[in-house]
């Protein structure tokens, strides 16, 4: 196994434990503690004033992009055919996990700016 | 519909129809592996799936659940940045996660996440202990129970504010 690929695995499931508790948490908080139509901007406000949310909802964004990040290259590595087309495809995962992170990282940022 | 409204939607349709591309060529790369491996019919193979098989079944499922999942994070991450630029608009795109149809769509968006969850915990549970196929085969029956047991129980309660 390469030290890539070896590398991949061992994210994959550092970040897999993490996220069943974060992300199913989250689920049951927006879709079943309260109904959905009831999570508008006054219940974000409310929610992202506390640093404990704050650190919730980045960390669980944090660890889904390198989860996926990970996953996707494996799946880009698995199955798809000549180096060319691995090589821009991986580039494509690379950018979109960048991309979402930065607009993430700097949603959460302004609104506990916001917030403080 | 408002434009931005429209704009959650088509998104969201271009997704969903990224995820079925993906998920069919997944089930084709699946398929061709094990036509190779098989001499017999797929009329004799009913009813006698190997344990191979259904570990190859699983794996597909986990597949498609996490890119499906991801589509929706890839929308997710941009309609709720939108707080942080405008609350109103933020609230204007909100507004659909509460209608039928996207209801529905989160309904089945639990069972993605569920599934994936559990066949996911039993993998990395796999991985620490040997537990043998056996026992793997056992672990992923739990997983599909778990997955359809929540899921139905979480959709009744996502589902009745839309019927009522």
């Amino acid at each position: 196994m390469s030290n890539a690929r070896l590398a991949t695995f061992v994210v994959m499931r550092t970040t897999a434990v993490l996220l069943a508790v974060l992300v199913l948490g989250h689920f049951a908080v927006t879709h079943l503690v309260n109904d959905v139509a009831e999570t508008s901007s006054s219940f974000v406000l409310q929610r992202w004033s506390s640093a404990l949310w704050l650190a919730w909802d980045w960390t669980m964004l944090a660890a889904a992009l390198a989860h996926a990040g990970a996953g996707l290259w494996l799946i880009v590595d698995e199955q798809s055919s000549g180096t060319r087309v691995r090589r821009r495809l991986q580039l494509a995962v690379a950018a979109t996990v960048g991309v979402l992170l930065t607009v993430g990282t700097a949603a959460i940022a302004i609104a506990g700016v916001k917030a403080a | 519909m408002t434009p931005l409204q429209a704009v959650f939607v088509t998104v969201l349709t271009a997704l969903l129809l990224g995820v079925v591309l993906f998920t069919v060529f997944t089930i084709r790369a699946a398929l061709a592996v094990r036509h190779s491996a098989a001499d017999r019919g797929w009329l004799t193979r009913i009813g006698h799936a190997s344990d191979r098989d259904v570990q190859r079944w699983a794996y597909v499922a986990h597949r498609a659940t996490g890119v499906a999942v991801f589509a929706f994070l890839l929308l997710h991450v941009f309609d709720v940045a939108l707080f942080s630029i405008s609350a109103s608009r933020f609230d204007e795109v909100h507004r659909l996660y509460g209608t039928a149809g996207m209801r529905v769509f989160e309904s089945l968006l639990l069972f993605a996440i569920l599934f994936h969850t559990f066949n996911g915990l039993r993998l990395v549970l796999l991985d620490v202990a040997e537990l043998g196929l056996g026992a793997a085969r056992r672990l992923l029956h739990v997983a599909v129970v778990l997955t359809l047991a929540g899921g139905t129980g979480a959709a009744f309660v996502i589902l009745k504010p839309a019927v009522s």
